[in-house]
């Protein structure tokens, strides 16, 4: 072994989180929930700039591929763009329109 | 290990799609600038912070770039300009509060093994404390060639030091790393 190589060993891997993490913070991120609704799942995804599609699809996969716009879509899957939990978001305020929406 | 000429069309292709490139950009070089953090830190989490701001700050300025000066960008070396920048100001952060031990953990990835891994394991050890202990200028030298895997032109760039003198600041920190260690191990 030469110090050259083992210097060469000292790569490391960024949490795999990271790259979502930028994409959001340029606004290149679109993130997802999927809701359960009468007509079937309901996917809404969302950025910074706000709700940036709403659609129906039989899955996720369905949904990611349908959407995908050269980067700027929902392509990123979940586990290196987080979805935001409905439970964490903002609860209605009243007298919004009542709904199973996170949003409304 | 991405080469120069490998990234080439991403330049092209930046200036053609800046936001349907970037992600491909953050996910092919965010390894490399995060490796190169880390050994430039000894700290983790400030080079996560770091990465990420650098290229946030990347893509700020691509969105200000005439394409023509985004196609004739060496990515590497100015990703690297600004990435060591930020390193530097963290440092220079970190020298005016109170020290805090480098985090052992993150010298190499834990790996369960024989007794010979866990020998490796600490030469590992001993390198990364020792390339935290050369000057910044072999150590960031160092550090981008043969961590990240820059060449001399493209560090000259990031550094913004004469090729010569950034194959002087390599060979000087490779003499010196080495001496460190026959100082440990005679």
């Amino acid at each position: 072994m030469t110090i050259e190589s083992d210097l060469a060993a000292l790569t490391a891997e960024p949490p795999a989180s990271l790259t979502g993490r930028v994409l959001a913070a340029v606004d290149l991120a679109d993130e997802y929930v999927e809701r359960p609704s009468p007509l079937g799942t309901l996917f809404v995804a969302f950025n910074v700039r706000g709700v940036c599609a709403v659609d129906l699809a039989p899955n996720a996969a369905a949904f990611e591929a349908a959407h995908a716009t050269g980067g700027a879509g929902p392509r990123s899957p979940p586990a290196t763009c987080p979805i935001r939990s409905p439970a964490t978001s903002t609860p209605p305020s009243p007298g919004a329109i009542r709904g199973d929406s996170p949003w409304i | 290990m991405t080469s120069m000429t490998d990234l080439e069309p991403m330049t092209a292709r930046l200036a053609a799609d800046l936001t349907g490139t970037f992600p491909d950009l953050v996910r092919e070089l965010s390894g490399g600038l995060f490796s190169g953090a880390l050994r430039l830190l000894g700290d983790r989490q400030d080079a996560e912070d770091v990465t990420q701001e650098a290229l946030v700050r990347a893509y700020r300025a691509l969105e200000s770039y005439p394409t023509d000066r985004i196609e004739q960008l060496q990515l590497r070396g100015w990703l690297w300009t600004i990435t060591a920048n930020l390193c530097r100001n963290r440092l220079r952060q970190r020298a005016r509060r109170p020290t805090t031990p480098i985090d052992p953990s993150i010298a190499v990835e834990p790996s369960p093994g024989p007794a010979d891994e866990a020998v490796r394991s600490e030469t590992i050890d001993e390198l990364v404390g020792h390339l935290l202990s050369l000057p910044w200028p072999m150590r960031s030298a160092v550090v981008l060639r043969h961590v990240v895997g820059l060449g001399a032109d493209e560090i000259a760039i990031a550094l913004d030091r004469p090729a010569g003198t950034v194959r002087s600041d390599i060979h000087r920190g490779l003499a010196r790393l080495r001496t460190l260690y026959t100082e440990e191990h005679p």
